[in-house]
């Protein structure tokens, strides 16, 4: 969620397990409608995942107030720094407050990200931790 | 007290070629110390015969439980 117009200079994850020989390809997506990602904003391209540590690319994204999602893709299966749960913003399912959404699943072959994202995914619900993509901000606008 | 320890960072463009590495400091507090001590404890210990384990080491093993549980 951007709080204001800014511009963010690096999208970062932190590689926990290395994938040999592998990549992760990171973006950012307008959100679209019915809280379901849309339009691709930046394709940030890709990321070595054979070694562990903070892995960052240089970007320059000027991004308006309002909310965006952070994805990743990769060709294996590299375990990356997750953050805990805080915001059930999705939603709670049913009538018993027990179950909840925090975010969206999708199959994708491994390359440049889909303009807009693709469709049919699925809601990942009740996980404690999500994957812990970050952006920097450069300059507030 | 705390201690301080250092990660890799990897810089990419955007066209995915590495154009820098360095290594940032993080702190590791000294709640997160214990802790990693108790889970190497219990790693040492559960792999002790459980016919030859004595009372200390017993002990120690409940001690690191207890620590992890907090």
């Amino acid at each position: 969620m951007a709080a204001r117009s800014l511009t963010v200079d690096r999208i970062a994850v932190e590689i926990k397990t290395a994938a040999v020989d592998k990549s992760a390809r990171l973006g950012i997506y307008r959100n679209g409608t019915n809280m379901y990602p849309g339009a691709l904003v930046l394709d940030c391209g890709t990321i070595n995942c054979g070694t562990t540590g903070v892995k960052e690319i240089v970007i320059d994204q000027q991004l308006s107030k309002g909310l965006y999602w952070l994805v990743i893709v990769s060709d294996g299966a590299p375990q990356i720094e997750q953050a805990l749960v805080v915001s059930k913003f999705l939603g709670v399912i049913g009538n018993n407050y027990s179950s909840y959404y925090v975010g969206w699943d999708v199959s994708q072959a491994y390359g440049a990200l889909p303009d807009p994202f693709t469709i049919g995914g699925s809601l990942v619900q009740n996980v404690t931790r999500v994957p812990y993509i970050v952006l920097r901000p450069g300059s507030l606008d | 007290m705390t201690e301080t320890r250092y990660k890799t960072i990897e810089t990419y463009d955007n066209g995915g070629n590495l154009i820098a590495t360095g290594q940032i400091p993080y702190e590791i507090s000294d709640e997160e110390l214990e802790k990693e001590a108790a889970e190497r404890m219990i790693t040492e210990l559960s792999i002790v015969d459980e016919y030859s384990f004595t009372i200390p080491q017993v002990v120690r093993f409940l001690k690191a439980l207890t620590r992890l549980r907090r």
